[in-house]
């Protein structure tokens, strides 16, 4: 059995013990924003952490507020976090500078671009 | 438009933008045309890395991670009735690089971008209805050469004597504390529960007469990243803690305060509870348990401190959570895949 929710900017499915996590299409992320993505996450969760598959292929932009956001209390409950994006488009570079700048707090955290090898990675992580 | 002319017009809007960047006008954003192509991915880059650049500057050059600093007054547009520009501030006319003439007399949402026009029109619409009114909201400003300026406006109308035709005055605000903004709308919301009295949250910084070299923010730096990655975890004392980074207890003390406006042990506490907030909010995780996973030994000493910070109880924050959580969780469907 699987668990599924979604919002106005994202959609989430909790399957195999793994968080699939997708951006809707051309969302722009502002910090009210993130705030709602954050607590429907936790929501979904309830009560327990889980390694994410965050699919951010078709994120238009996201604030500094909210990357900020993200970075620190956006990762509460995430034991690791695969991104899925597009190469030299415009999730490469957002996900890029959010691991440099920002520094998300997290345990494990890999950018890729083919879901197979993100799931291999996160397998470890799904207990 | 074909291929090449959108291009070339792509291509002169980003020299633009690092036309400006390069003047020190790190406010200009490029908007997102949503082609999400390769030159898209630019043009993000060189939004965030303004953003980045604008607060190393409002910071006084030390690279602050956290929140931004300053309100400022950018522009300010002076509307009649209709929403026509009847007046401008100078510095209007510079930033968007259009002159007087072309901006008075024009409908104030000639300058906004599609999104904000459509948002403008909402607020406007309401403006029209009450006699006095007064809101803020995010607006995207173009200017003359294809930029945009997103920024928070305040809308306010003006009233003198009856026969006076009442107008609306547009203030572009530069810059706000947004996290503190954020925690003062949570702690408004608690409020309204009415069983919690104020008391004192953010203080502000005083200023040390200490100079810090590139060595001595590196060390500081490592300092603020050993707590941002475990903030669950007590620090040893600041003796301990300065001769672990390679520093002394005072350029630790007084050199942490310098950069990141806050005390070491002060900021551990803050970095705590930042996700200790979206725990009591959002989980279901008895409080007990919440204050143990975030390194607290007791409920009370958690409590207490959770009070100190914010102004108002856990407890507090929890009941005004739960008020719309069946309404949630009635949004998760179960699938069978």
């Amino acid at each position: 059995m699987s668990k599924h929710l979604q919002n106005q900017y994202a959609e989430y499915l909790l399957k195999d013990n793994i968080l699939y996590f997708n951006f809707k299409q051309n969302v722009e992320i502002n910090l009210e924003a993130a705030q709602q993505i954050v607590k429907d996450r936790i929501l979904i969760q309830d009560g327990q952490s889980y390694p994410v598959l965050s699919d951010i292929r078709q994120l238009k932009f996201i604030t500094k507020p909210a990357r900020e956001y993200m970075a620190s209390e956006g990762t509460v409950m995430i034991s690791a976090i695969a991104f899925i994006t597009e190469p030299i488009m415009v999730s490469d570079i957002t996900v890029k500078v959010f691991m440099r700048k920002n520094k998300p707090t997290l345990p494990a955290k890999q950018i890729f671009t083919d879901i197979p090898e993100a799931l291999t990675f996160l397998r470890k992580f799904a207990i | 438009m074909n291929v090449i002319e959108i291009t070339k017009k792509r291509v002169f809007r980003i020299q633009q933008m690092l036309l400006e960047m390069s003047s020190g006008n790190f406010f200009y954003h490029l908007e997102h045309l949503g082609n999400n192509d390769s030159v898209e991915g630019i043009e993000m880059a060189l939004n965030m890395l303004s953003e980045e650049l604008q607060e190393c500057l409002s910071h006084g050059l030390y690279t602050s991670t956290k929140g931004t600093t300053k309100h400022l007054v950018q522009m300010s547009f002076l509307l009649d009735t209709n929403g026509i520009v009847q007046m401008i501030s100078k510095k209007t006319c510079i930033l968007l690089g259009i002159p007087y003439q072309d901006i008075v007399g024009k409908p104030f949402e000639t300058f906004l971008n599609e999104d904000s026009k459509k948002k403008w029109y909402e607020s406007f619409q309401g403006l029209k209805q009450e006699t006095l009114f007064e809101t803020s909201i995010d607006l995207d400003i173009k200017t003359n050469e294809e930029l945009i300026i997103p920024n928070s406006c305040h809308i306010t109308t003006l009233k003198g004597e009856a026969e006076i035709e009442r107008q609306t005055l547009v203030t572009v605000i530069f810059h706000s504390k947004v996290r503190y903004e954020m925690e003062k709308d949570l702690k408004n919301r608690v409020m309204e529960l009415g069983n919690d009295p104020t008391s004192k949250t953010s203080e502000k910084p005083k200023k040390r007469n200490l100079i810090l070299s590139s060595g001595d923010i590196k060390k500081l730096t490592k300092a603020y990243d050993i707590i941002v990655n475990n903030p669950e975890k007590n620090l040893p004392n600041l003796k301990k803690f300065a001769l672990q980074l390679g520093t002394n207890e005072f350029k630790l003390k007084y050199g942490f305060k310098e950069l990141y406006g806050t005390s070491v042990h002060q900021f551990l506490i803050n970095e705590r509870l930042r996700k200790v907030v979206i725990l009591v909010q959002f989980s279901d995780l008895s409080l007990n348990h919440i204050a143990q996973l975030s390194g607290y030994k007791s409920y009370p000493h958690f409590s207490r401190t959770f009070k100190k910070r914010y102004g108002y109880s856990p407890n507090s924050l929890r009941k005004r959570s739960l008020e719309n959580r069946t309404d949630d969780i009635l949004r998760i469907t179960s699938v069978t895949l």
